[in-house]
């Protein structure tokens, strides 16, 4: 099937899904959707993914709007994040349907003007719908984020297209951590072979 | 423990004639890896625990892989590799009690940081890459003595208890030693027009010739002075050919061809000559009546005696010892027949057998067993293994058995729980009483006449290496045992006869041995005067599967021909798959 520009969701609201020839309730033509990699089963997949905003602002108006919401809400700190390397989520109907978003760069932003902190080691999870109503605003310019998207139908390169989002609430998790001791001899091209004990 | 991962996990235990002598002082792997093993040394004093390392060994082999297939005439794939392997090892405690021999041993819990072991020969990365595999298997060693401890204290006191390794004389002998050049198009042309002979034979449903070229350089420093570089080579053809009986059953043939030297391997009209038989073979398979369960005199013709020798025999000499574990806790282990055989019968009295890496031919012909190192970079000792038909000696690694406290340079294979695998070099049967095989076959005759039977079998060719899947070895091994065999199968035959008293040949198919172990050796009664030389290359899989295994050992069998008394034959009763609707594309050509 030809692929083709398809609305999914309008003024906020769910309108037909990404479809390939095997038809669901309701929805029984492709609209070229139906993606694989070599060799693996044909799925519906998303490809390039729009998101559009109509309460946009400047990326500096939404870190004011973040800070005002820390106050707000009297926490000690809000978080940015900066950079994603991936994420997950089930969809099977006995799973959970929750997701999963595993971020590379996180900061500490603090209402009181301090600096913003580097941290490690949080995982951001959550439920979609609980999710979604919780964004209070995004900036006025879209980033695009190319990567691969993994199902039955193997990985197929997709894109993402979205603005900067200002979310009121979103629930963290500590990441697995290890127990490994560091090595016990220092790096050889320290050479000077430091003990650390 | 094994682990199966192609092209980056080949170690060779091979080994052409040395050449010249240098100092091996140009080169940067050996001085990372003398280096890095001189500050490796430090963890005795800064290490945690009460267990300090006593012994490392740092190995690496840099090899070149290239790797043909092709089908019809046609190239289905081509790869050519360099890869780097690394072996590092550390061990702690003393030769008496160390951290090898217990179920857990060389497990390791934490994270790897060691993955990829960079090509260049760049020094400080091969210094860092040796830092991180040392500091892994120093830890990995902790933890293993750390469970074996606690073994010794939750088990009672054991009546006799090995040393868990044995000291070995350092050797130096740094030849120098570079790649050779292979003609990669020149093969995967070779390849192809092989491939092709099977366009011929519209009975073969799926047919695949392989090149596979391993060009190694392997180098071993270990920490009581040894310091080895070696070429580690072999090249094989293999080919694989497979047909359906009207029936529904699946028929297949399978060969291969290999060398230490890539330029020795035969000329293409010979490996031709060789595809055309497979392809033969498959034709009259087809169209061959399908056996039945029978049982009465065999004739083993020498190719076929040296495989099954290869399995009875070369497997058993190589006796694992049992890890330690905590009491109760059940091991997935298979012993050796020969474990407690020692001394006792394995052959007809008329009979004596040898393992000898240290030849290199035999009869005009090269012997691919042959090395000058083992992987523990011990050089390999002649051994009589069975004497006048009765068990003398192992094949050794430093990991002592008992009654063999010492290797005698035997380890080839990546073993279990912290050890090394003893594999054959060169295996030599002789027997002292035989008859030309003529006379084999008329007294196979003979005996069936005796025995009112309508004819007795002949077995030309062995399915060894095995060149079926995992899930054909599986059903093999639960029907070895479910028959009162041993854990260990036996290779299927290949090809094997019908011989009726009026001298008449005819081919059988589906049929495997039942019971058949290295207990059946006993019931050999004559054996021929022509001998035959069978090679292959081991890698540690059950049956010396194909494509299967890491490591690789290049070996030989030397035997006569053999008539046993009686050998056990049945066909399995599995449902058949359905031949295939529409003749194939090429049937009328």
């Amino acid at each position: 099937m030809k692929a083709r520009r398809l609305p999914l969701v309008e003024n906020g609201t769910l309108k037909t899904f990404l479809m390939s020839r095997s038809p669901i309730q309701g929805f029984p033509q492709s609209n070229g959707h139906g993606r694989r990699a070599p060799g693996y089963e044909v799925v519906s997949r998303q490809s390039n993914l729009f998101v559009e905003s109509s309460k946009k602002v400047s990326d500096a108006e939404l870190r004011k709007m973040l800070v005002e919401e820390i106050k707000k809400q009297g926490k000690p700190y809000g978080l940015y994040f900066d950079q994603v390397s991936s994420g997950y989520t089930t969809t099977a109907r006995r799973g959970l349907q929750a997701f999963t978003v595993v971020p590379l760069v996180v900061y500490r932003v603090y209402p009181d003007g301090r600096p913003d902190e580097l941290i490690r080691g949080v995982d951001i999870v959550g439920t979609p719908l609980a999710s979604f109503g919780k964004i209070l605003a995004t900036s006025d310019h879209m980033q695009v984020f190319n990567g691969y998207c993994g199902a039955e139908s193997g990985d197929v390169p997709v894109s993402a297209i979205a603005p900067a989002l200002l979310v009121s609430e979103i629930e963290i998790q500590r990441k697995q951590s290890s127990q490994d001791r560091p090595p016990y001899l220092s790096r050889p091209s320290d050479f000077r072979a430091e003990i650390r004990r | 423990m094994r682990w199966i991962a192609f092209s980056a996990a080949i170690v060779l235990a091979a080994g052409a004639a040395l050449v010249a002598q240098t100092s091996g002082g140009d080169d940067v792997i050996l001085k990372a890896m003398k280096d890095e093993m001189q500050r490796s040394k430090e963890l005795r004093v800064v290490g945690g625990g009460q267990d300090a390392p006593y012994f490392f060994s740092y190995g690496l082999t840099d090899s070149d892989n290239l790797r043909i297939n092709a089908s019809l005439g046609s190239v289905v794939s081509v790869s050519n590799i360099h890869v780097r392997f690394p072996t590092v090892e550390v061990r702690v405690g003393d030769y008496d009690f160390d951290n090898t021999n217990h179920l857990f041993s060389g497990y390791y819990s934490g994270s790897r940081y060691d993955g990829n072991w960079p090509l260049d020969d760049n020094y400080a990365a091969l210094r860092e890459s040796f830092w991180l595999a040392t500091d892994r298997a120093y830890k990995a060693a902790l933890e293993s003595m750390g469970r074996k401890r606690a073994t010794l204290n939750s088990s009672s006191a054991q009546s006799e208890r090995l040393p868990d390794f044995s000291k070995a004389d350092p050797v130096v002998s740094l030849p120098k030693v570079t790649h050779k050049k292979v003609d990669e198009a020149g093969w995967t042309k070779r390849i192809a027009q092989l491939s092709a002979v099977f366009n011929a034979y519209p009975e073969v449903l799926t047919s695949q010739v392989e090149l596979q070229a391993i060009d190694g350089i392997t180098y071993l420093v270990n920490s009581e002075g040894t310091a080895i570089r070696y070429p580690d080579r072999v090249s094989w053809v293999a080919a694989r050919a497979e047909g359906q009986a009207p029936d529904g059953m699946y028929v297949r043939d399978a060969l291969s061809i290999q060398s230490l030297d890539i330029d020795q391997l035969p000329s293409e009209a010979e490996m031709r000559k060789a595809m055309t038989e497979l392809g033969e073979h498959v034709r009259a398979l087809v169209n061959a009546p399908r056996g039945e369960g029978v049982s009465g005199p065999t004739l083993f013709e020498p190719e076929a005696a040296a495989q099954l020798l290869a399995q009875l025999v070369g497997d058993n000499l190589r006796v694992p010892r049992k890890p330690m574990t905590d009491p109760g806790r059940n091991i997935n282990f298979v012993p050796s027949e020969f474990e407690t055989r020692m001394g006792g019968r394995i052959l007809p009295d008329w009979f004596d057998v040898s393992d000898d890496p240290t030849q290199t031919m035999w009869n005009g012909k090269p012997l691919i067993g042959n090395y000058s190192f083992d992987i523990e970079g011990v050089p390999p000792k002649p051994v009589t293994v069975i004497e006048k038909g009765s068990l003398k000696a192992l094949l050794t690694t430093r990991q002592p058995i008992r009654g063999f406290p010492a290797s005698n340079g035997h380890a080839r294979l990546t073993g279990s729980f912290g050890a090394r695998a003893a594999a054959i070099g060169n295996l030599f049967v002789k027997a002292n009483q035989t008859v030309p095989l003529v006379d084999l076959k008329q007294r196979l005759i003979q005996l069936c006449q005796d025995r009112g039977k309508e004819y007795g079998m002949l077995v030309r060719k062995l399915d060894f290496p095995f060149s079926a899947g995992a899930g054909e070895l599986q059903s093999l091994a639960q029907a070895s045992q479910q028959s009162g065999g041993s854990a260990r199968p036996v290779s299927p035959p290949l090809l094997v006869y019908r011989v009726y008293t009026d001298g008449r040949e005819e081919l059988v198919r589906g049929l495997r041995f039942r019971g058949v172990s290295s207990r059946s050796l006993r019931d050999i009664l004559a054996a021929s005067q022509e001998t035959a030389l069978f090679d292959f290359v081991n890698n540690g899989a059950p049956l010396a599967m194909m494509n299967a295994g890491g490591y690789l050992a290049p070996a030989a069998v030397v035997a006569p021909g053999l008539l046993f008394d009686e050998i056990e034959f049945d066909v399995p009763q599995d449902q058949l798959p359905r031949p295939a609707i529409v003749p194939p594309p090429n049937a009328g050509q």
